[in-house]
């Protein structure tokens, strides 16, 4: 479903991916570790277009993604919906409609917005929260907004970068029980950790990145290589 | 997207940059408010001239005891040379039928007047106006003639200060829709930089182009519009007060008058214009940040 193929990556002359091969099935839950500058976003940037491989080719299904034109950009993040590691929140937009823009990207109508938004919002205890703009929410409370939104689109590939970053444990494991169901559900999840404990109990595919080379690919790893 | 989603995120927006808002539309406004005043002079002033040109260019005066017979052989020489459009002859009576009439207002004026005091007179009209000098040549060699009064010069004078006034009109309104262009683009230009951010972010979760643009060209488009209601606005209350203070300083001249189609007509192209503007302002600022 993913592959990229010898993908390299530079940013001024500094070299922060070389040498990518990797193929992501459908469905597969993988996590990507490795200690901070390893390039593990730069490889989430890539694989959404929102920056370009230096060399390479990076296939999402059928499409190439740095070959994909302009105006199908969309329909490719509408696919892959990323929880950003800077959240990325629409900063003039309430939590609710921080949701609803995502629903409204993907044309549902406004009755159906008004009902799922909330759905959502539930899903990651916020509906308190909902008009609330970003600004009033705390960090922990602006990453599971962050969650909602990308799972609004009801995503076939769900990308979270360190989302349990900010948020305390119990709130941390709630999270990666809602990934896991989204991935039962048939998503593909790959999720950016920097959390030893969660990598090491969930057992699953794990790619680790160093100086942006793939130095380690298990399937059923640890955080630390065994 | 619908149009009415577009138009509640477009009205967001402006709620949201109120001054920066209320500073376009005022230049705008401005803008357009002059070149209304500019075009309805220029309307004006072309009535005006047609007006003058329509008069009498010659009006020859004659003496009291000049009969009939021999100003209507004057007549006849004058039109025998060709060159004149129209030639009419007014005799006392008529004369002072014409004066009874401007001076309606004025009875203290008639009182004793009768059809002797005023001349009888040749109201020539020349085809060319290059011809007028060749006609009051022949005219002064009448010697029945008691005065001649020469309208070319009224009308050139006229005509020049009309030119320079256009001249002037134009430049203005040029350098004003320069700026208020300019202020305009910088205005969406600065509500957009503000959201860079922002626009990307949506483009990131896979909004499509026209998803983010549409509500910004619609705000463009919205203080465009609304600059040109306003100006028109003010333009038809004050009109009502100024032609008044135009017209008496234009003496008898009758001032046009401005009728409701020609400000609608004002109003509709001020409007497309500034809605032009105003989206294609969005257009470009929104650009920049679309790449992504």
């Amino acid at each position: 479903m993913i592959k990229f193929q010898d993908i390299a990556k530079e940013y001024n002359d500094l070299m922060v991916l070389s040498n990518i091969n990797l193929e992501i099935k459908e469905g597969e839950f993988l996590f990507l570790v490795g200690p901070s500058g390893a390039g593990k976003t730069t490889l989430i940037k890539l694989l959404i277009r929102e920056e370009l491989p230096t060399a390479g080719e990076i296939y999402y299904d059928s499409w190439e993604v740095s070959k994909l034109p302009h105006q199908q950009l969309p329909q490719l993040r509408r696919e892959i919906g990323v929880v950003f590691q800077d959240f990325k929140l629409l900063p003039q937009k309430t939590a609710l409609e921080n949701v609803r823009f995502v629903l409204d990207v993907i044309g549902k109508n406004p009755e159906e917005q008004e009902e799922l938004a909330p759905e959502i919002l539930k899903l990651v205890n916020l509906e308190r929260q909902k008009d609330h703009f970003p600004h009033q929410l705390s960090g922990g409370e602006k990453q599971r907004l962050a969650i909602a939104r990308a799972l609004a689109a009801e995503p076939k590939v769900l990308i979270a970068d360190e989302p349990t970053g900010m948020i305390d444990p119990a709130s941390a494991w709630n999270l990666i029980n809602l990934l896991n169901k989204i991935n039962e559900l048939g998503a593909t999840v790959i999720m950016a950790t920097h959390n030893a404990a969660i990598v090491d109990t969930l057992k699953r595919r794990v790619v680790e990145l160093n100086e942006g080379r793939i130095v380690r690919d298990q399937k059923e790893g640890g955080y630390a290589a065994s | 997207m619908p149009l009415p989603k577009n138009f509640k995120t477009a009205l967001e927006y402006i709620r949201r940059h109120k001054w920066l808002t209320v500073t376009s539309v005022l230049v705008m406004t401005l803008t357009f408010f002059l070149t209304s005043i500019f075009v309805v002079a220029a309307f004006g002033s072309n009535k005006i001239l047609k007006e003058l040109e329509a008069r009498p260019q010659i009006t020859a005066y004659f003496k009291d005891d000049a009969t009939e017979q021999e100003i209507l052989a004057v007549k006849d020489k004058l039109e025998a040379t060709g060159l004149t459009s129209s030639v009419t002859y007014v005799s006392k009576e008529e004369a002072l039928t014409i004066f009874m009439g401007l001076s309606q207002e004025n009875p203290a004026l008639l009182e004793g007047i009768s059809s002797n005091v005023l001349p009888a007179s040749l109201e020539v009209k020349a085809k060319n106006l290059s011809d007028l000098p060749r006609l009051a040549e022949t005219l002064e060699q009448e010697p029945l003639l008691e005065d001649l009064q020469f309208y070319r010069d009224v009308v050139e004078k006229f005509r020049k200060l009309m030119d320079t006034a256009r001249l002037v009109g134009f430049s203005l309104v040029a350098i004003l829709s320069l700026i208020s262009v300019l202020i305009v683009l910088a205005t969406i230009g600065m509500t957009i930089a503000t959201r860079g951010e922002e626009i990307e972010t949506m483009r990131l979760v896979g909004a499509s182009d026209w998803q983010i643009r549409g509500p910004f060209l619609l705000q463009g488009a919205l203080l465009g519009v609304a600059s040109a209601i306003i100006s028109t606005t003010l333009l038809y209350l004050l009109l009502p007060i100024l032609i008044p203070y135009i017209s008496g300083a234009l003496a008898s001249i009758g001032l046009p008058e401005v009728s409701p189609v020609f400000l609608i007509g004002l109003l509709v192209g001020e409007a497309a214009f500034g809605a032009l503007i105003g989206s294609v302002g969005s257009w470009v600022a929104v650009r920049k940040y679309l790449r992504v």
